[in-house]
């Protein structure tokens, strides 16, 4: 214990001592700058004590040490008092701050647009915007016999949700209804699907990938959330205005919206 | 007798200094590590059991709305938690008569929009609920809120004199009580009347029931346990919404919210630094509320008792010369408690004591500052033993 108080008594003691004790040479001078007995100082003359030195107002000097390199002082911070104060306030971290342990509900981005988040946890609301689809493989081996059912896995916050596709009109179609995660930990937009066919024939079953990709997905929520923000955003502006940059944004985040299914989501009519 | 008295009076100004320490929210630089250090291994090795409470997380990250916002220098519009939806809630619990057993809102009020009408009135029903206030570190005044319950309004800040949270400040000469005390004194314990704590320069007293000011919150909920079971205000009134009729609408509320205690706050933004990385500010709120229920950092007559023995013996030791260090080396001659008597022995001997304050008692006790305090002793009276010597 003696030790270590010891120690940090010397490395305190030799800290504030070699800062005293360099040597700094004036490199720029702008201003009234004197030393302690109020002799201005100039371009060229060496500074052993920074501490010593008085900076007036509006006054910058420039010094420069052959270890520390440069510094610049100005009248804010040769305040003698004031720093002397500063070092022991942190020195013994009794200067305190009052942090606010409550959120009023922004954030870091400042802008709104940054505050507005996606609520992925609400899955069984889980919304994608349009459906997708997939033109259906052509069987290779002109098997009539085999029949394909189509899948989709998706990697949902670790977990993988197997479902089944429906396939119409020569169409592989991934549905809204299809994409419910029912992790309530869901904190990825962006899910990795992965499309594929179990082939059943009379030999036996098969599985064959056929692709995967990525798709961005929203909330009705948020959909409704952004819809009402942009409406006070855009009070000037009318409706017609309102929806078609509404539009715009989830086109640019999200890809071709359904206009039809966009219009039900914010009850807009033309 | 002369001897034991002494030691014994500087015991009790001892005591009184460590009083005056843990109800201040200072914390020593040096000690701030250690307690650091403590929290770590008592979260991640000691893992403290959960409360029986059940308790309910709800984010509101994702529900953000937008106001206008005007102040002297800047003037435009402002992200706020969405009222209309917090009114939606409240309202829910009240119409089910209000049977949670309390509402931790962790959500700022002070900046007005319009739906504070809608949130004033939905909170005029609900019971059992405590919401931030803040100071101004400027005017040392509390800020403006939009709540019409001031009642309603506990202090929702912490002072550091670091980076890092580390002590909770639960009582305020000027701005009152903190959520956290608000909370322990609304929530009455089983078969036994709430607690009204009165401020005084020792501690905060209600009846025989002591507590320092300020507590070193222990962690009973950290951020993984939040990542698992926090659940979106959107969530929960979509979920709301979609239950049709009154006996599921009961079913839901009697399976999630009857009887327990709701925390509803930012999770993704308001974030604070502490020992164990960033937490939420519900959460710190929340742990120190816990920290009081579980009788953590109390001033109990046998802590008091406790502290008076050991520092009574250690004052004698030191004051007389007659250090554990022969003692000890005598009786066991293994070369550790050699080594920790013989380098270090106040600090060894003072840890001992903090530890088993720790253990039994629940109070961190500031160890390295006693051991500078008796090294001083020790110290000043070498310097005594030296100038004596040297002059005559």
């Amino acid at each position: 214990m003696r030790i270590i108080l010891f120690f940090s008594i010397v490395l305190t003691a030799t800290t504030l001592n070699a800062q005293t004790k360099a040597v700094y040479y004036v490199t720029s001078v702008i201003g009234n700058v004197t030393r302690s007995d109020k002799h201005a100082l100039a371009i060229g003359d060496t500074v052993m004590d920074v501490n010593k030195i008085t900076v007036y107002d509006n006054a910058v000097i420039n010094l420069f040490n052959a270890d520390s390199g440069s510094m610049q002082l100005h009248s804010k911070n040769t305040s003698h008092s004031e720093s002397l104060l500063t070092e022991l306030c942190d020195l013994f971290k009794a200067k305190s701050s009052r942090i606010s342990l409550s959120s009023r509900g922004d954030c870091d981005g400042g802008t709104f647009d940054d505050c507005l988040k996606i609520d992925t946890s609400i899955n069984a609301n889980l919304l994608m915007i349009d459906s997708l689809l997939f033109p259906q493989p052509i069987n290779s081996n002109n098997n009539t016999q085999t029949t394909s059912t189509f899948f989709l896995q998706w990697k949902c916050n670790g977990k993988i949700i197997n479902k089944i596709v429906a396939c119409n009109n020569g169409h592989i179609c991934i549905k809204p209804c299809d994409l419910v995660c029912d992790s309530i930990n869901y904190n990825n937009s962006y899910g990795d699907i992965t499309l594929g066919a179990i082939k059943s024939s009379q030999q036996g079953k098969g599985y064959e990938k056929l692709g995967s990709f990525q798709i961005c997905c929203t909330t009705t929520a948020f959909i409704n959330q952004y819809y009402l923000s942009l409406q006070q955003l855009m009070k000037d502006k009318s409706a017609k205005e309102i929806f078609s940059r509404f539009y715009t944004e989830l086109y640019v985040f999200y890809g071709r919206p359904d206009l039809c299914n966009l219009k039900n989501i914010v009850h807009y009519t033309d | 007798m002369r001897k034991w008295l002494f030691a014994s009076l500087n015991a009790v100004c001892l005591i009184l200094l460590q009083m005056l320490y843990l109800n201040s929210n200072w914390v020593a630089p040096v000690e701030e590590d250690i307690v650091e250090l403590l929290t770590k291994i008592e979260t991640y090795f000691f893992h403290p059991s959960k409360p029986a409470d059940k308790i309910i997380f709800i984010n509101t990250a994702y529900s953000a709305a937008i106001t206008n916002y005007n102040d002297s220098e800047n003037s435009g519009t402002i992200s706020i938690t969405d009222r209309q939806k917090l009114a939606a809630f409240f309202s829910y619990l009240a119409d089910h008569n209000n049977q949670h057993q309390y509402v931790l809102c962790d959500v700022r009020f002070t900046d007005s929009s319009a739906s504070d009408s809608i949130l004033n009135s939905s909170l005029s029903r609900l019971t059992k609920y405590v919401l931030p206030k803040h100071i101004d570190t400027a005017t040392k005044r509390p800020l403006i809120s939009v709540i019409r319950d001031t009642q309603r309004l506990a202090l929702a800040d912490y002072v550091t004199y670091g980076s890092n949270f580390s002590k909770m400040m639960l009582y305020e000469k000027d701005h009152g009580a903190s959520i956290p005390l608000r909370m322990f004194q609304d929530i009455p314990e089983t078969n036994k009347k709430p607690y009204t704590f009165h401020y005084s320069w020792f501690g905060l007293v209600s009846g025989l029931h002591s507590i320092p000011n300020s507590i070193f919150p222990r962690f009973y909920y950290t951020g993984e346990d939040l990542h698992k079971h926090q659940v979106s205000l959107n969530n929960v009134l979509n979920m709301i919404g979609q239950i049709k009729g009154k006996e599921a609408s009961d079913q839901l509320y009697n399976s999630i919210f009857k009887g327990s205690i709701i925390a509803i706050g930012n999770f993704n933004d308001d974030i604070q630094p502490t020992a164990i990385g960033y937490l939420p500010g519900t959460l710190l709120l929340l742990n120190s509320y816990l920290t009081l229920k579980h009788k953590y950092d109390v001033f109990s007559i046998w802590y008091l008792l406790f502290l008076f023995v050991c520092f009574t013996l250690i004052s004698y030791y030191v004051f007389h010369h007659k250090l554990l260090q022969a003692r000890f080396t005598s009786v066991n001659n293994h070369r550790i408690i050699q080594y920790c008597f013989k380098k270090d022995r106040l600090f060894f001997v003072l840890m001992l004591v903090s530890i088993t304050g720790d253990l039994c008692f629940g109070i961190r006790s500031t160890i390295l500052l006693l051991t500078l305090y008796f090294l001083f002793l020790e110290h000043g009276k070498n310097i005594f033993h030296f100038i004596k010597n040297f002059f005559v």
